[in-house]
């Protein structure tokens, strides 16, 4: 998985962010930033980046 | 809200699934919308606990070859008792329960454990995630139950990190006590650093071999001698693994080695286990 920021997609279950007509929530994660659909999202993708390291994204 | 709730261990045999189905079933009874989650891929038991064929299996919809139709499979008729003799059981009536089986053939275990190439593991996840979305959205569940596979391993993680409250269960011994401290250390602070609640499920305490029917007749100083007793073991176990115990269960002879225990909660409302599962199901609700 990319930093999607260009295309749109969540980092996390990679659903077209514009398609949805949801609203765009970026994070800055080690110093990478991440877009994700939902704030679910990005709390299971900083679990997961937690458990698995920087190698997760 | 809906919560998600995962049960793990760090060893097979702690008693996860039979925890997580009567633990299920006690929700249903108290009204809640449950979907049971069998995510033990690499030994799945759900499907044999409740001797069920299901139309499609987690796996299916994992690989994308199943809906979420598909493979959620309404079971609510087991603790309602088809509107017959267990109908008493569902108080409110609106209790739902239905559970998404996973496939015990090896083949099907193989694909989702990465080994078919075209599907990636990030493609799995993905799919993973969306199932926890669309049980949410499409089913309003109220909780997903989760029986994870043990140990640290590809699918208990994906469970453990989408779920909002860990039951870590172990039973009595000292291998398991100090493999659940090392995961618990390694594992569950990385979840419970973002919002997760971990809580220890202590099963089998030892020593507590007592019929219910004898313990009925004991008298009120011995009783007191057993609240005390599990109350020492769950402090202890608690300080040496540094999570809190939500419950400790008794070891119940007739549940261990019943050849075929099915949903104590529903079957036997008065045995003292069903009474811990109550108790643990209106704790878990109170402290989501």
């Amino acid at each position: 998985m990319q930093n999607s920021e260009q295309d749109d997609t969540c980092a996390m279950c990679g659903k077209k962010i514009n398609e949805q007509k949801k609203q765009i929530l970026i994070e800055k994660i080690d110093d990478a930033n991440y877009i994700f659909d939902s704030k679910d999202c990005a709390l299971i993708f900083k679990r997961f980046r937690s458990l698995y390291g920087n190698d997760f994204s | 809200m809906a919560k998600c709730i995962a049960f793990h261990s760090y060893k097979g045999g702690t008693g996860k699934t039979t925890l997580a189905c009567n633990f299920a079933a006690a929700l249903v009874k108290k009204g809640y919308r449950v979907f049971l989650l069998d995510l033990d891929v690499s030994a799945p038991s759900i499907q044999a606990y409740f001797e069920k064929s299901p139309k499609r299996w987690v796996n299916d919809f994992l690989i994308n070859e199943a809906d979420v139709d598909d493979l959620a499979t309404d079971m609510t008729d087991v603790i309602t008792g088809n509107g017959k003799q267990n109908d008493s059981l569902n108080k409110n009536k609106n209790g739902k329960l239905w559970v998404g089986f996973c496939n015990p053939k090896k083949e099907e275990i193989y694909k989702i454990e990465g080994g078919k190439e075209e599907i990636s593991k990030m493609q799995l996840l993905r799919k993973f995630i969306l199932l926890r979305e669309q049980l949410i959205s499409e089913y309003a569940v109220d909780y997903i139950i989760i029986d994870t596979s043990p140990g640290i391993r590809y699918w208990s993680i994906n469970a453990l990190a989408v779920a909002d409250i860990l039951f870590l269960t172990l039973k009595m011994g000292d291998l398991d006590i100090d493999g659940t401290k090392k995961m618990a250390d390694d594992i569950y602070g990385s979840l419970t650093k973002f919002g997760a609640k971990s809580y220890l499920i202590l099963n089998r305490v030892a020593g507590f071999c007592i019929p219910h029917t004898v313990t009925k007749s004991l008298s009120d100083n011995a009783g007191l001698l057993i609240q005390e007793d599990q109350s020492n073991v769950s402090a202890r176990i608690s300080k040496t693994v540094g999570m809190d115990v939500i419950s400790a269960i008794p070891c119940y002879c007739d549940i261990q080695f019943s050849r075929k225990e099915f949903l104590t909660v529903l079957k036997h409302p008065d045995h003292p286990f069903a009474d811990q599962i109550e108790r643990l199901s209106e704790d878990t609700h109170v402290k989501v």
